[in-house]
């Protein structure tokens, strides 16, 4: 990995974490906090994908499906961001189902990884565990919103903090001739 | 390419070749452990995993979208199995990132082929077999790469199959892991599409399921990368020219000097024997084993046992520390860390960094990086060179 992107890493893993912070900061206005990340995310992805269409997949036989995403994508985050009004409810129940699926699969990948004695399945069960815990303490605290944001406030801590570790991780090789 | 070629097949090259039974077992057996040496494998046994040589479905649907996981299954794949053909190629109008991955499109007869094989004159005949694996494959799995990439391997519904009689008929793909290909059906098993460029699912020809590793395959498509024209792949006029160039490049290592030239095919050690091999190739069955170890036998007047990974295992984890090197598996090992050290410094010096940053030892030492030191130890015994 290069320098630049080692510390790009660990500044996006910064700022999630600092983002969690506030978050946890003005609770009361979690949802809105949420709904303004949603759009955000969707923005970043809408115009990953025009960059991605505009740099690589142009070239790429049916391309022009990632400009289309693209555009839609974008037109949904400005979309997001043009509510001010967004149904707590809606919000909360896909973040669970985020969470809560992306655990599952972390989890069931980890025991079959175990199965076949592959390294690493440990922390991949660990992963899990966090994703699924985080949506179901978020299901059962639906209601309650100081609770819910603070769950989802250390689901980002994790996040941003496993971006910093694993920008420490090596990627080089000697060479031998 | 499955074990009928890698193994079966190779044995029968080399002994064409002017190889032993013993000698062309060696080659062989190494040959299709390319296919085996997955990193859980070499940590069973103490050994660096470093030097593995494929990777296990489950540890390919782990790999993270981070370079650090890109570059490892770069390196494994594009060492292996999708050996780059031409680093340097041109193309108008494309921006870096794609042509960095373009450049690792898999082709025969690339410069790193003739690396490949001549790295390996006068090593031991695991290393040989090593080199025969990759050889193959650029047959095999020409036009796909080596690494995770939409734009480079991913293909779409204009997909055909050319029958025996000419005609044509269209590929079903499915992705049902539990479904098996069935070629008088004409359905086929393939990865899932997925947008996303680095998703392990558009890794080297896993959007064209297993079609480019069966010897009867003849088939017409559109890869990503073509700018909408048709490729035709023709598997059994690739696999015969795999099958005579292994001829050409175990003689060339066998004897003595010389260069390794690449478009050069032993056709003539072939000849008395093409029609036995093309009724091999072109017979529509998904494992072709018995009818390549029947040929092999034939040719040699011994028994072909199967290829046992667990003798491997064993002897490399009964030999003493000191002797571990001199085992099959350790012998493998120095060649597969010498081929992907290489391929990875060839890739790097070419301005690519899919592969991850290679770094000059004599220069830099190894920053603490130990997995190689193996190789330099073995070096500076004299080992391997």
């Amino acid at each position: 990995m290069s320098i630049g992107r080692r510390i790009g890493k660990i500044i996006s893993g910064l700022l999630i974490i600092a983002g969690a912070f506030i978050l946890m900061k003005v609770p009361e206005v979690g949802h809105i906090i949420i709904a303004l990340i949603l759009a955000v995310s969707l923005l970043v992805l809408g115009i990953s994908s025009l960059i991605y269409y505009f740099t690589m997949a142009r070239h790429m036989v049916g391309g022009r499906d990632t400009l289309y995403t693209g555009l839609i994508e974008v037109d949904l985050a400005l979309f997001t961001l043009s509510v001010t009004d967004v149904p707590k409810v809606f919000v909360m129940v896909y973040l669970v189902a985020v969470f809560g699926v992306t655990g599952v699969l972390h989890i069931l990948r980890g025991l079959e990884a175990k199965k076949k004695q592959a390294s690493g399945w440990c922390w991949r069960v660990i992963d899990g565990a966090i994703y699924l815990s985080v949506a179901v303490l978020c299901q059962i605290f639906l209601q309650n919103t100081v609770a819910m944001v603070t769950i989802f406030a250390f689901g980002l801590i994790y996040l941003g903090a496993e971006r910093i570790v694993s920008s420490f991780y090596r990627s080089k090789i000697v060479y031998v001739q | 390419m499955n074990k009928d070629f890698h193994y079966y097949g190779t044995y029968s090259a080399a002994i064409l070749a002017g190889y032993t039974h013993e000698e062309a077992l060696r080659i062989a057996g190494s040959a299709f452990f390319v296919d085996l040496c997955t990193k859980p494998i070499l940590s069973s046994v103490g050994a660096p995993v470093e030097a593995a040589t494929t990777m296990l479905a489950m540890e390919m649907a782990d790999t993270g979208s981070d370079p650090i996981s890109q570059q490892d299954v770069s390196r494994i794949w594009a060492s292996f199995h999708f050996l780059p053909g031409d680093l340097y190629s041109e193309r108008k109008g494309c921006g870096k990132r794609y042509m960095q991955r373009y450049h690792l499109i898999c082709r025969p007869n690339g410069d790193l082929l003739v690396d490949t094989v001549s790295q390996v004159k006068g090593k031991d005949l695991e290393a040989t077999g090593l080199a025969m694996h990759v050889l193959a494959d650029t047959w095999a799995h020409q036009y796909f790469a080596g690494t995770p990439s939409r734009v480079i391997n991913d293909t779409n519904y204009h997909f055909y199959e050319i029958l025996p009689d000419g005609s044509e008929r269209p590929v079903k793909f499915g992705s049902n892991p539990a479904a098996t290909d069935d070629p008088e059906k004409g359905t086929y098993i393939n990865s899932i599409r997925q947008s996303r460029e680095t998703s392990v699912m558009n890794l080297g020809h896993g959007r064209a399921g297993h079609l480019p590793d069966y010897s009867f395959m003849r088939y017409k498509y559109m890869p990503a990368w073509a700018d909408y024209e048709e490729v035709l792949k023709d598997n059994p006029s690739d696999f015969m020219h795999a099958y005579c160039q292994m001829i050409y490049a175990l003689k060339f290592l066998k004897g003595e000097g010389g260069v390794f030239k690449k478009d050069t095919y032993d056709t003539q050690a072939v000849e008395p024997y093409r029609e036995r091999i093309e009724e091999i190739l072109l017979k529509r069955q998904i494992d072709a084993c018995a009818d390549w170890k029947e040929f092999g036998e034939s040719l040699s007047g011994q028994e072909v046992p199967d290829f046992e990974i667990s003798e491997y295992q064993e002897a490399y984890r009964q030999a003493p520390e000191e002797e571990k090197d001199n085992t099959p598996m350790g012998r493998f090992i120095l060649a597969a860390l010498s081929q992907k050290s290489m391929v990875t410094n060839r890739v790097y010096k070419s301005g690519n960094l899919l592969l991850g940053v290679t770094s000059d030892y004599k220069k830099w030492g190894t920053k603490g990086i130990k997995a190689y030191m193996k190789l330099m130890e073995a070096m500076q015994k004299g080992e391997t060179s």
